[in-house]
């Protein structure tokens, strides 16, 4: 006889006895109900791990061939080298200037044209596991239909 | 004094012949209680904002019916009326019939009321599976297809219907009824809808309110039973970036689950067949129109229908008894026995992947969608604001959709 711990811990509490009718129904009903979902359900898992490492595998190779025939025009079609512009000199040989520059237009820009100052920029720390504000910003924007 | 005394007796002519009169004869006081649940359930809708697309409609269902000699439910009757006694326009209008006594008779036909009509859709269980319909046309199944092993979860919450069935045999319900009230504990109300009708239609009345009742009250009854059986150092777990999924496979994934499903559960069939149309529909990106209106006008249209007709279900005579509280009690154990099972389930998970899984999204294998998944991410976010676990959630809460589906499936295919 299939037995599920429910109505047995049920019984004992209670002190009834249950009817074998009852029970074997419940035992039944409870044990093919939770094999049964738990069997499909698996069954899916299987299937679309399967079927996910498949697109995936050849979604890889298709980029994995068209970052080469890509690599190959360019190398064709490639002028000459020539030095990349040097980038502004680090302001306290930390951030660079430029960086500066758009800290301080964004600033200049949010206080609305009003003379301010920038007297210190400094690199926030964020906690470990915390996503960066610019990510945050992106789920945030994704998720807020929801 | 004459013309005063025809006016009183014309007045209280008018009295007896109106419902009024009805709420205070007989049982005629059960109706004015369910017109009190009525009204409140209105407010709770339209001032609390509890499900409204759906309380709504079943409440003014529920007033509706339970208003003395309104008549809209009252199923269609044929009188025989000898044909001595029959007009010259009924004979002409009805014909005549003979009895076996010999005697000849008119049949004269009464057509039922609008909301019989309308109830023929939930009576036949076409409703449900076009309410899933929309809801595949609108659900987006990616979540789950990046994380297939979401599936466990949206299994896990349904095990808490089972254990409800034995909870309903215990008390004394029979076999149906008991499948019919566990499957509250799936969150699904269209689901709860499709399974009593096929097993215990008696009952739909207060299945189906007490199954709306608790999808409403979802961000009230799951954040205690998330915050009890979670620490606070895994409820601030944040999980990696779910991978792209592309066009084809979700093309595919509505095809293949309906095959599956389909084969190994027939009875299953209806629910998760137009669940994946839906999905389809919307997916393959061929049919926008269609899929469109699946969403929103059919939608719609079929929600006020099934509203209203489940709520004039709920007739006084059959709401007010001990049973619809035994049914609201189990309805209640059902679906915090889902959220408890989803969320143990999650514990399971962040144990075996090495704290990977946040098992607040356990929860929201209770279907609900996408209340489940919005109360993982709240809760989640009072331990860590910065930590998004929606797109995570879903999965397991579109998950258990399916899994409700198959669980509605199994519960058919053994009592029905």
């Amino acid at each position: 006889m299939l037995t599920t711990f429910m109505p047995f811990a049920f019984a004992a509490q209670t002190g009834t006895e249950l009817s074998d009718s009852k029970g074997m129904l419940m035992a039944v009903v409870t044990s093919a109900g939770i094999i049964i979902v738990f069997v499909i359900l698996l069954l899916l898992i299987f299937i679309f791990y399967a079927y996910g490492g498949i697109f995936r595998s050849v979604t890889a190779s298709r980029q994995k061939k068209a970052d080469a025939r890509k690599a190959a025009e360019a190398e064709k079609t490639a002028p000459p080298s020539v030095p990349a512009p040097q980038s502004p000199a680090p302001d306290d040989g930390e951030i660079p200037g430029e960086i500066i520059a758009v800290i301080a237009a964004a600033v200049a820009a949010v206080s609305g044209g009003k003379s301010c100052r920038i007297k210190k920029i400094s690199r926030s720390q964020r906690p470990s596991g915390q996503r960066s504000s610019w990510a945050a910003a992106g789920v945030y924007e994704n998720t807020r239909p929801f | 004094m004459e013309i005063l005394h025809s006016i009183w007796e014309s007045v209280l002519s008018i009295l007896s012949d109106s419902g009024l009169i009805g709420l205070f004869q007989g049982d005629g006081w059960k109706n004015a209680v369910m017109i009190g649940i009525a009204c409140f359930l209105l407010y709770l809708a339209i001032g609390r904002q509890f499900e409204p697309l759906l309380l709504l409609p079943i409440a003014f269902g529920m007033l509706l019916v339970n208003l003395p000699l309104s008549g809209v439910m009252d199923v269609p009757t044929t009188e025989l009326i000898p044909i001595a006694k029959a007009s010259a326009t009924e004979i002409a209008k009805y014909g005549q019939v003979i009895m076996p006594d010999g005697q000849t008779y008119v049949e004269v036909a009464h057509s039922g009321g609008l909301l019989y009509y309308l109830y023929l859709g939930v009576k036949l269980g076409i409703y449900p599976p076009l309410i899933f319909l929309g809801i595949g046309a609108m659900s987006d199944f990616g979540p789950l297809i990046a994380n297939p092993k979401s599936f466990i979860l949206g299994a896990a919450a349904q095990i808490g219907i089972f254990f409800t069935f034995c909870g309903a045999i215990l008390l004394g319900f029979p076999a149906k009824v008991a499948g019919s009230i566990a499957i509250i504990g799936g969150a699904d109300g269209p689901t709860a809808i499709y399974v009593t009708s096929k097993l215990a239609a008696d009952y739909l009345g207060p299945i189906a309110v007490a199954a709306y009742s608790y999808m409403a009250l979802v961000p009230i009854i799951q954040p205690p039973i998330m915050r009890l059986l979670t620490t606070k150092k895994e409820r601030a777990v944040v999980m990696t970036q779910l991978r792209t999924v592309s066009k084809t496979e979700k093309i595919m994934f509505p095809i293949i689950v309906t095959i599956v499903v389909a084969l190994l559960l027939p009875s299953a069939a209806p629910l998760v067949g137009m669940l994946m149309l839906g999905n389809l529909m919307r997916e393959s990106g061929v049919v926008k129109r269609i899929s469109d209106a699946a969403q929103n006008e059919l939608m719609n249209i079929v929600t006020i229908f099934l509203g209203v007709t489940v709520g004039a279900t709920a007739r006084a005579e059959v709401f007010l008894t001990a049973e619809t509280l035994m049914i609201v009690g189990l309805g209640l154990a059902a679906f915090c026995l889902g959220t408890a099972f989803g969320v143990v389930f999650g514990k399971l998970m962040y144990i075996f992947t090495g704290g990977k899984v946040n098992p607040l999204i356990g929860s929201a294998g209770v279907s609900a969608v996408p209340m489940a998944a919005r109360v993982s991410q709240k809760v989640g976010q009072e331990t860590n604001p910065s930590n998004y676990l929606l797109m995570h959630a879903l999965g397991p809460n579109v998950a258990g959709v399916i899994g409700s589906a198959v669980a509605a499936g199994v519960l058919l295919a053994v009592l029905g």
